[in-house]
């Protein structure tokens, strides 16, 4: 009976199995051939062409254009997941304290984005922000004109928000839900001012929470590419806009594998740097 | 430890962050009733005729069924293979832990499409015939990672010290994962099957490649109806989708109640 | 042993009862196999729903052979048949003249059989692949669309030329397709060619396309036709090119739009019909290559879908010839860009594009 809570042998593996088979088989196999794939040549007259090269990663990391592309990926995912933490917090701060059918509302209504295909609902965005858009003509009747701000990081920023947000919302909710709410009375009880209590107390408990919602965020924000390419314009190019082009447009499958694969190393570099950061801060020791 | 200024302040924020959520689905719902045959805000006259003719198109319904079930499956196996594995990574220390952490959470850097072509690749040259379990295990993969993060949360949330308590009383392993582990991590579960859920719901990427004719998902529908016309019949199908939703989770609420269901206090 | 069986207990009661909600439920979404049967893939849309409800019931009817249609996007389709290249499921992939080129350089597609393909011979000149790998099923043209009643309230003449997209009273209002879309490609190619260039030699055409963006007239990028359609319609721009497919569709839905064949001439487009090679069904794909090239069917697809035929014996009504690339003259007068210098290069004309224009 112990042993379910204390081997330290059969039990871990035996969870992690179903999921690691699943997973190995149409996860890691697949990403194996992307990651050999992407050390392959292309031509567009011959299609991918067998022989071992580095000339995939040399464009992509040493060229300027591309290093500026790589550059706005990593600009763009870090500033959606601040702004998404900074304004899922109080919502989710709002759940622990407004009654069943207010927390119902507020659950719903942030969801609701997320059932729209993303282009429709893109389209949708393209109309409030862009020229004679909602924003503009509200803008313009109290006396401000030009304030079209579609094709902008910013309009990628907050179509991104838009979505993302339910994300940080309910991860931060579950790690506030697990505070023992005894904690933050007795930090009130010996006289902490409110501020302080969520500033020392709850903030730091709900780290759990925000870490593993701003992960996800980040990750997302990195992948999406009708967002990026309709609410930032032209000029505002991720690497998911050009993997997008070379994997489709151009059937460039290893370039495109190399920028997936490069993607994917931008998150665990997000991962890192915030673990980092997490281990740093005096309250990182509830996560390990 | 919040008081009742506080408390009205972030009603305040809520109801203002809801708002802003809800503006490009208000938009796409105002510009279904419009009366004319393409899409223009603000619409031009009221009709519902593109609800009505969106209702025959018997393929959007089969897609939207479709959908319907590969959400429910593929949120229910991945929500259930990743409470195992964060069980797993929370509550063992064994080697390799920390690389199997990051593992997990791999699908989530990597875009759709690629893991769509990946895994469209792999599939033929195994010569697997694809079906609605193919899309399926794709959206699985997806999810798994939501599953884990959320569920992971809950669980270093939790004191372990119940399960031992229950445990030294004489509770048997499943016992003590039934009546103690699982109503304290409700919220993640929770949290990870509605994620789980319209993750797949929402997925056109990994969908677009692993589609066969007779498995086409609501969301690859419209994207390739959307290739070739923008008319006001896709702002319907999206509105009425909304409209499901919000019906559904009505009936939730009604009868569970959405937040307690999250376990919120 | 006990938490093991209990570990075991928990994952079999999941799976069984995984496995007896999910068999009913995947049953109905599983083809049946008839007895003959083709896959076809094209796109979705308009195109999809006439081709569903009009032609292949009447494909049906005649051969007896099931027609399992498979929508998607031009490219999102190639990269499916590339994709599925060691167990083809697609029988015979429709699609424009640039991705009959990339596919057919890469060795995706069969040769068109005469023996079954029989009307060959009615069709216009150059319709048949020279090598004899797909055909020319219809044509399309691509030239300028604007929104005649911004024009009309400005007090402006319709445009008449390409180069009228230059015109510095257009400042911000021209929409521009990313070169992302065979409509930027073409572009890209026509340009180049009136400059002193050709599809070998973007240089002159990049740097004039680039001018268009100094000065300020480009308003924005589509990433795709429906994205155009939307800047179109909302009147975020006034005018761009576009097919005339495209154009004839949102007039038809009652958008104020128009299309314009400009004075140096319209882009071709043309639409190929392909027979994957290795495809399970490959007398079934030649029969309705035969099918699509016939007379009747090439009116009812003008008719339907707005597509010009290309078989010479196809008659069409006035009002539609009069909008479509229709007869040996107006055929002729279409720019016709060489496709395969521009599939060879296209990693580079995006490259270079990215850089430049959409910078």
């Amino acid at each position: 009976m112990r042993r379910f809570l204390t081997s330290r042998h059969a039990t871990p593996w035996l969870l992690l199995l179903p999921a690691s088979v699943l997973f190995a088989v149409f996860f890691v196999a697949p990403f194996i051939t992307l990651g050999i794939n992407s050390f392959y040549d292309y031509g567009r007259m011959t299609g991918i062409i067998h022989v071992f090269t580095w000339k995939n990663y040399e464009k992509l990391w040493l060229d300027e254009y591309y290093l500026s592309v790589i550059g706005a990926t990593f600009r763009l995912s870090s500033i959606t997941a601040l702004v998404t933490l900074v304004i899922g917090y109080p919502v989710a701060l709002y759940l622990t304290v407004a009654s069943p059918r207010a927390k119902s509302w507020v659950i719903a209504l942030i969801l609701s984005p997320l059932l729209v295909s993303v282009i429709v609902r893109t389209f949708g965005w393209a109309i409030i922000l862009g020229k004679n858009g909602l924003i503009e003509r509200v803008f313009t009747a109290i006396g401000i004109p030009g304030t079209d701000f579609l094709h902008t990081e910013a309009a990628v920023v907050v179509g991104l928000v838009n979505v993302l947000t339910p994300f940080v919302v309910l991860s931060v909710a579950t790690s506030l839900q697990s505070i023992d709410p005894a904690v933050p009375l007795a930090a009130a009880s010996l006289g902490a001012s409110p501020l302080r209590v969520l500033s020392r107390v709850i903030l730091p408990l709900s780290l759990p929470g925000i870490l593993a919602g701003m992960l996800i965020v980040f990750g997302l924000a990195s992948a999406t590419f009708v967002t990026p390419a309709v609410l930032g314009g032209a000029k505002f190019k991720v690497l998911s806009t050009l993997m997008y082009q070379q994997a489709v447009i151009l059937q460039n499958w290893p370039f495109a594998a190399a920028i997936a694969v490069t993607l994917t190393l931008i998150v665990l570099i997000g991962q890192g740097l915030q673990n980092m950061a997490a281990e740093r801060s005096r309250y990182g020791a509830s996560l390990r | 430890m919040i008081t009742a200024a506080m408390r009205r302040c972030l009603g305040a924020y809520a109801a203002l962050v809801c708002l802003l959520a809800v503006l490009p689905v208000l938009i796409i719902v105002i510009e279904s009733f419009t009366a004319s045959d393409y899409v223009v805000f603000p619409p031009s006259g009221f009709s519902v005729k593109w609800y009505v003719e969106s209702l025959q198109r018997e393929e959007f319904l089969d897609s939207a069924l479709l959908s319907l079930w590969v959400a429910v499956i593929a949120s229910v196996v991945a929500t259930a293979l990743g409470t195992l594995v964060a069980l797993a990574l929370v509550r063992f220390r064994f080697p390799g832990r920390r690389v199997l952490q990051s593992l997990f959470m791999a699908p989530l850097s990597v875009p759709g499409i690629i893991f769509g072509l990946a895994l469209l690749q792999f599939l033929a040259s195994w010569g697997v015939a694809r079906d609605m379990t193919a899309v399926i295990v794709g959206h699985v993969i997806i999810a798994l990672p939501f599953a884990i993060r959320f569920v992971t949360v809950a669980l270093i949330g939790m004191v372990a010290n119940v399960e031992l308590a229950a445990q030294s009383l004489g509770a048997s392993p499943w016992v003590v994962f039934r009546r103690v582990t699982l109503p304290l991590i409700r919220p993640g579960v929770v949290a990870s099957l509605v994620f789980a859920f319209i993750l797949s719901f929402d997925d056109v990427a990994v969908s677009l490649f692993l589609a066969t004719p007779g498995t086409m998902t609501l969301p690859v529908r419209i994207y390739v109806y959307i290739d070739q016309n923008y008319d006001p019949l896709i702002t319907a199908v999206s509105a009425i989708v909304v409209m499901v939703a919000f019906l559904a989770l009505g009936a939730i609420e009604r009868t569970l109640g959405i937040g307690r269901l999250f376990g919120l206090r | 042993m006990t938490n093991r069986r209990g570990a075991t207990t928990q994952r079999m009661t999941r799976r069984s009862l995984l496995a007896a909600t999910a068999l009913p439920l995947t049953a109905p979404f599983i083809q049946a196999r008839a007895a003959e049967e083709l896959v076809f893939a094209s796109y979705g849309g308009s195109i999809e729903q006439f081709l569903r409800k009009d032609l292949l019931p009447t494909f049906e009817k005649e051969t007896g052979i099931k027609v399992v249609y498979s929508a998607g996007t031009a490219l999102s389709q190639l990269s499916k048949v590339i994709a599925t290249k060691s167990r083809p499921e697609i029988d015979i992939y429709w699609s424009n003249d640039l991705t009959h080129a990339a596919g057919k350089a890469m060795g995706l597609f069969d040769k068109v059989d005469p023996a079954i393909v029989t009307n060959l011979k009615e069709m216009i000149d150059g319709a048949l692949d020279p090598q004899g790998i797909g055909v020319t099923t219809h044509i399309a043209s691509t030239g300028l669309q604007y929104n005649t009643e911004k024009f009309k309230q400005a007090g402006w003449a319709p445009p008449t030329s390409w180069y009228d997209l230059w015109d510095p009273k257009f400042k911000g209002k021209v929409a521009m397709y990313s070169i992302s879309v065979l409509y930027s490609q073409e572009l890209l190619g026509a340009i180049s060619r009136l400059t002193g260039g050709s599809e070998s030699d973007i240089r002159p055409g990049l740097k004039k396309i680039r001018e268009l963006k100094d000065m300020g007239n480009i308003a924005a990028f589509a990433n795709s036709p429906a994205e155009m359609d939307n800047i179109m319609a909302q009147g975020q721009a006034w005018i761009t090119y576009n097919g005339n497919i495209r154009t004839l569709l949102m007039k038809s839905q009652g958008a104020p739009m128009e299309f314009v064949v400009p004075k140096e001439g319209a882009i071709r487009f043309s639409l190929y019909s392909d027979a994957i090679k290795g495809a399970p069904h490959p007398v079934a794909a030649q029969k309705f290559t035969e099918f699509f090239l016939r007379k009747d069917i090439q009116e009812r697809t003008a008719e339907g879908i707005f597509y010009a035929p290309t078989n010479r014996n196809a008659v069409l009504r006035p009002d539609l010839a009069a909008v479509m690339p229709y007869g040996t003259k107006a055929v002729a007068a279409l720019i016709k860009l060489e496709r395969d210098p521009m599939n060879r290069d296209l990693g580079e004309w995006i490259e270079k594009w990215n850089r430049s224009i959409e910078s």
